[in-house]
């Protein structure tokens, strides 16, 4: 984690230029996602586009499929009615009747006779049977204004001599009926071709279908052979014509239903579209095609790509924010780190400088050994030992400022260098303590305050003459193991109105007295147990009365009882063994 | 480490929960600023569930102490545990509160 880090800041200081690339790349990458998705989706739309007009040709040219077929049964069930009728002329309006009533689909029926079949009807003779506000009309209509063998299914009927499907065309006005017609020649009973049926099947319907488009407003529908659709151009219906038979144009052919698909251009408006047909697999072979434009299909994807685009650019937007904060952070964290390294250094300087004002950690003379130690729990400790000589008395002290690190230490400097300052001229400690604790109070706005044991021991006689600041009661470790008594006085600096207690004793030769501060006894395992005073006398008992052993000893300990547990305070052991008239130490 | 001050019979009550050690000294002290702040009313620190007081926690006791006398008022410590007041009687202090 660090090494990745290093790497970046590395990267932001030393290629400033490259975090340019960096934002470049990022929005390249949304970009390159964005386009990604359009045409994703564009491609979605188009294959939707296919499947729909597929879908919609294959219904509609199955439905005209059917209704063709079921135009011819009818016309089947009644070819034996009409033959029978054909004996007697005024039963074909039944007939004919009977032909447009079996089918809703047909909207009218004639039988037009061939002329001169009838004589006593004339040459012309057709009965006539249409749909009228939901009745059936019969009528005959031949006349000398309606000669119906001019007319071109009559014609080709009588020339081919078999039935077809005329191509769909417009019939009538408002409303405009699209029709088809079924040509069917009928012969007699002596099988003399005697009447050519007809039967107009309404197709309005299917220009209906064909020309609703929920998807597509612009798309058309229609019958290549049918009426042309009026809002479209005739140029772009020849166009469209002309494609579908042009064998030369590409075109891909989809589906069980063989839908064939041509792209093109509109010759009118110039858009893109796309052309579907089908052609029916039967007679009359009509060709039912749809066409769309391309930007109608893709309307959805374009409105979206906006949309796409706007969120790329947000996204993009959000990115560079972040990548600006993560440069500049990775700057401060580069410039933080200067500065830690400087705060460290000069923590490292000021420990230096706390450790030169301890005093050496040991002292061994006849009569007296010494063994000091001091393990700050950060850089800098709040903690202090120390201990001198004069006058063959030995100022020892102990002492505790409340907090850690720096402002502790700095306290603690202060402190240590008034009490030297102040036993050089005064052997009392109780009022040594007060003259340091109305210095103390003096600019004292944080309140701190320093648990301070001060304890001179007159080396020539073992009197011990001591104050105690409110700091944990050295232990005498001698016959017996035991805390020296000691009153409560305030530690220093808490209130500037205290007199301090001073208090006596007399030590016995070749006892050992034990100083410490609560790092020892509060110093706690992972499951936030105290070492505790207990624990400290026991092991005190147990340790030979060596102090540089003891201190070792008891620190190895403490440290061992912690265990994976942090070091959460200063550590800090001042062992005195006094053994006058003693050759040997132990 | 938990703080709670809310005002009781007329007097001001914090309640600490806890081990009031130099880390969370300072999250502490913030928390009893209403304390600081108040005059006039006997102040309460209510120690029932503060299991552990390290000497930076004593020196907000002290602090708070100072305050209070400056304004005439009292700190109470109520139901201090026995490690506690071991402490309080290490360091002298016990005499300078009044204790329920």
């Amino acid at each position: 984690m660090a090494s990745f880090i290093d790497r970046i800041r590395t990267f932001f200081k030393e290629r400033k230029g490259s975090r340019l690339i960096l934002i470049l790349l990022t929005a390249l990458l949304l970009e390159l996602v964005a386009a990604l998705q359009y045409t994703y989706t564009r491609n979605l739309l188009i294959k939707e586009e296919e499947r729909i007009t597929r879908m919609e040709l294959t219904m509609e040219s199955e439905i005209i499929l059917h209704t063709l077929e079921e135009a011819e049964l009818s016309m089947f069930e009644n070819e034996w009615s009409v033959k029978e009728s054909l004996a007697h002329p005024d039963s074909l309006f039944g007939a004919v009747g009977r032909m447009i009533e079996s089918n809703s689909n047909v909207s009218g029926a004639c039988i037009a006779v061939l002329p001169d079949y009838y004589p006593e009807k004339g040459r012309l003779f057709e009965p006539y049977a249409h749909r009228e506000d939901g009745r059936i009309l019969v009528d005959q209509i031949a006349g000398p204004d309606h000669d119906y063998t001019l007319g071109p299914y009559f014609q080709q009927a009588l020339r081919e001599e078999t039935e077809f499907w005329s191509d769909p065309y417009d019939y009538g006005a408002d409303p405009v009926q699209k029709l088809t017609t079924y040509t069917y020649p009928v012969r007699d009973r002596s099988g003399r071709l005697a009447a050519i049926c007809g039967l107009d099947i309404d197709l309005t319907w299917l220009s209906d279908t064909l020309n609703v488009h929920p998807y597509y407003p612009s798309s058309f529908g229609f019958m290549l052979t049918g009426p042309r659709e009026e809002r479209v151009s005739s140029r772009t219906m020849d166009y469209v014509a002309g494609l579908v038979m042009d064998p030369t144009v590409d075109r891909t052919i989809r589906g069980r239903h063989r839908v064939s698909c041509i792209e093109f251009r509109d010759p009118v408006s110039g858009k893109r579209a796309y052309l579907d047909y089908r052609a029916l697999p039967r007679d009359p072979g009509w060709i039912v095609a749809e066409v769309s434009y391309r930007d109608e299909v893709l309307a959805p994807v374009r409105a979206m790509m906006w949309r796409i685009l706007l969120m790329a650019l947000a996204g993009f937007a959000f990115l560079l924010v972040i990548i600006h904060r993560f440069a500049r952070n990775g700057k401060r964290l580069w410039e933080a780190d200067v500065k830690q390294a400087r705060i460290g250094s000069e923590l490292r300087i000021a420990r230096r400088i706390q450790e030169e004002m301890l005093p050496k950690a040991s002292l061994d003379r006849s009569d007296l050994t010494v063994q000091g130690s001091l393990a700050p729990a950060k850089e800098v400790g709040g903690d202090l030992f120390d201990y001198y000589i004069r006058e063959e008395k030995l100022f020892f002290c102990i002492g505790d400022v409340c907090g850690k690190g720096v402002p502790a230490a700095m306290l603690m400097a202060v402190v240590h260098s008034m009490l030297r300052m102040l036993s050089e001229q005064e052997e009392a400690p109780a009022r040594i303590l007060g003259e340091l604790n109305r210095e103390a109070c003096r600019n004292n706005a944080t309140g701190t305050f320093v648990t301070l044991f001060l304890g001179v021991l007159d080396l020539s006689t073992g009197r011990l003459r001591y104050c105690n600041a409110g700091h944990d009661r050295p232990v005498l470790v001698g016959d017996s193991v035991e805390e020296l008594p000691a009153l409560a006085n305030v530690p220093v600096g808490a209130f500037d109105d205290v007199t301090y207690q001073e208090q006596e004793a007399m030590v016995a030769p070749g006892t050992l007295l034990f100083l410490y501060t609560d790092g020892v006894t509060e110093s706690m395992d992972a499951d936030r147990r105290q070492y505790g005073r207990e624990r400290l006398l026991g092991a005190l008992s147990a340790c030979p009365r060596k102090p540089d052993v003891l201190v070792r000893t008891i620190e190895a300990g403490v440290r061992a009882f912690a265990g994976e547990a942090e070091q959460s305070d200063d550590l800090t052991m001042l062992a005195i063994h006094y053994h006058p008239n003693e050759n040997t130490i132990g | 480490m938990k703080t709670t001050v809310q005002e009781l019979d007329g007097r001001l009550v914090a309640i600490l929960a806890g081990e009031l050690d130099t880390a969370s000294a300072a999250e502490t002290e913030a928390a009893l600023k209403p304390l600081f702040d108040s005059t006039g009313k006997d102040l309460v620190l209510d120690c029932t569930d503060l299991q552990y007081i390290a000497s930076s926690g004593i020196r907000i006791l002290v602090n708070l102490l100072k305050t209070a006398k400056a304004k005439g008022d009292r700190v109470v410590l109520k139901n201090v545990n026995e490690v506690i007041r071991d402490v309080l009687e290490l360091t002298g202090f016990v005499s300078y509160f009044v204790f329920e």
